[in-house]
């Protein structure tokens, strides 16, 4: 155990110097001076396919890259997974007891979004340049379906759960102050998926500031699958439904059977 | 050591879902009940959404009466004439239950439905059960013996389709046990219970059943409704856990072995007290949080 984690840890520190070099000659081509005019911006992954086994417990990885940038400049991380419909419900006391009530059903909720960044954001950039990026939650534009008619107050209150239930989950969230930029030209954060992430294609949009202006942005992907025995089980409880509910009972008939001449006294 | 459930979509501590599955095991070896009524809530607990929960612990339900049956069975103690009557009655109303299930669901009021099926059901039966236990622990104190008749007879005598059923020594008709049995196959697909705990005593208050035979033929008729439950919401709403189902039943195989060692250790009144005692608290438990202030009065849920 202690042998497998040392050498994690080593092939993680091998990695992440392997990548930093390999980012530092990509800066300092786009550097050179034949290529004055600079604001390219290079970014990429430690792992860009996640399989969701029986052993996962979340993941973490590495996103890294370049910027011909200068001392002082910010960077955005936006990651949204595969956009969900969700049912938002409100509870309210009836004759003594909790009860859910009204509801709003969200139609393009991310089921993942997180941001990481530089500074706090409202030290990046004003909120009118966020908006036109849409850089937060408050500007997904999420559309709904519900019986209630939601004037704008009522709907920022419900958009407010989604966003706070959501948090509380761990899968929307903002991590300020965790991309780490160094000489204005490598940049790299620490991005966790949690366990309870949604299968499907996740973006990242990494976006370059300069005091408070756009510079530059790249975007990169994450695949999210199940994978191994965990894709078997799913696949056949989805695909072969009937199939997958006799094997299930044929197993419980056949583990109850062997527990009763295993454990019978002769 | 963590394992991901690829149904429930949630990740756990494999020891603890063990370890869970070996305590409710334990206690339904002590007790000599099912365990789904403590099993289903706690696996909600655990953070199991509600449909795999109850979807789950039918399947693992159907190993555990399995293993119970086949026990019952060498000592002859199942009337399969009055469990195949029961089991035509499981099996309409569990898919019933199925179908009620999935609605439920749709507007959003199926946390409540089961959350206030077992406060009502656990309620009444913890209660009962403690009176009972307690009544004839004050009577073994001074003995006093009289001969009860098997049964008293009542209007349920004389409905039509009459049978004969040698084993229970009755002679009722058939659509008491079945209507009975429809009405717990609802509860139990709801529930996500074998519904033993309501079953047995319908069959020795209701139908009059001698008690030998009762444990078995409930144990017999849960299986096939288990079953029913199982492949219902497998083909329904994809919510059966196998590989959940699996490890939970590892648990309790080994944990109804040492509880019923160490059940014959207890005297029978001190045994349902204590039973009633657990059925009492997990009522509480989740009537609690039926009536205290949510933290957030808003709830988020993914739609598959």
């Amino acid at each position: 155990m202690i042998h497998a984690r040392f050498w994690s840890t080593h092939l993680i520190i091998n990695q992440i110097a392997a990548i930093f070099l390999a980012a530092l000659f990509i800066n300092l081509f786009v550097h050179s001076p034949s290529n004055a005019q600079s604001n390219a911006l290079v970014a990429d992954l430690s792992q860009s396919d996640i399989s969701i086994n029986t052993d996962f417990n979340g993941a973490s990885l590495l996103l890294f890259g370049s910027i011909s940038g200068e001392q002082g400049d910010d960077i955005i991380v936006v990651i949204s997974g595969p956009s969900s419909e969700v049912i938002t419900r409100q509870k309210s006391y009836m004759s003594g007891i909790w009860v859910n009530s009204d509801s709003v059903k969200w139609k393009n909720a991310p089921s993942y979004y997180q941001i990481f960044t530089t500074k706090p954001l409202s030290e990046i950039a004003s909120r009118d340049v966020l908006k036109s990026l849409a850089v937060g939650t408050e500007f997904l534009n999420l559309r709904y379906d519900s019986t209630l008619a939601l004037d704008p107050d009522a709907y920022l209150e419900w958009a407010d759960a989604l966003k706070r239930n959501m948090q509380s989950a761990s899968l929307w969230k903002t991590n300020e102050t965790t991309v780490q930029v160094m000489r204005g030209a490598l940049f790299r954060t620490q991005v966790s998926l949690p366990a309870n992430i949604t299968t499907g294609d996740y973006e990242a949009r990494i976006i370059h500031f300069r005091a408070g202006e756009f510079i530059a942005e790249d975007r990169t992907a994450i695949a999210v699958k199940k994978a191994g025995f965990s894709a078997i089980i799913y696949h056949l409880a989805h695909e072969y439904s009937i199939f997958y509910g006799i094997f299930a009972i044929a197993f419980a008939v056949f583990a109850g059977w062997l527990a009763a001449a295993v454990f019978s006294k002769p | 050591m963590y394992i991901y459930f690829p149904i429930a979509e949630i990740s756990l501590n494999l020891f603890i879902v063990i370890g869970l599955g070996g305590f409710i095991g334990f206690l339904s070896g002590l007790f000599g009940v099912g365990g789904g009524f403590l099993m289903t809530p706690l696996l909600i607990f655990l953070g199991i959404p509600a449909p795999v929960a109850v979807a789950t612990e039918a399947n693992q339900i159907v190993a555990s009466s399995v293993s119970g049956v086949i026990a019952h069975w060498r000592r002859k103690n199942v009337d399969f004439k009055m469990g195949a009557v029961l089991l035509l009655g499981g099996i309409v109303g569990s898919s019933l239950g199925v179908l009620l299930f999935a609605l439920l669901e749709k507007i959003g009021q199926l946390d409540l439905v089961i959350k206030l099926s077992y406060v009502f059901f656990l309620g009444i039966i913890g209660v009962l059960m403690l009176w009972e236990s307690i009544r004839t622990y004050i009577k073994s104190r001074k003995p006093e013996f009289y001969r009860r008749k098997l049964h008293k007879h009542n209007w349920l005598h004389g409905l039509p389709f009459k049978m004969r059923f040698r084993r229970s020594k009755l002679y009722i008709s058939a659509l008491v046990p079945f209507f009975i049995a429809a009405f717990v196959g609802v509860l139990s697909a709801i529930m996500g219970v074998g519904g033993g705990f309501i079953m047995v005593p319908a069959m020795i208050y209701l139908l009059g059943m001698p008690t030998s035979v009762v444990v078995g033929t409930s144990l017999f008729q849960i299986i096939f409704v288990t079953a029913n439950v199982t492949l219902l919401q497998s083909v329904q709403t994809q919510t059966v856990d196998f590989l959940l189902a699996g490890t939970l039943l590892f648990g309790a195989v080994i944990g109804a072995q040492i509880g019923a060692r160490f059940g014959g250790m207890l005297r029978g009144e001190q045994f349902r007290g204590m039973l009633a005692l657990i059925v009492l608290l997990v009522c509480m438990r989740i009537g609690y949080e039926l009536v205290v202030t949510p933290i957030d009065l808003f709830s988020t849920e993914f739609l598959k």
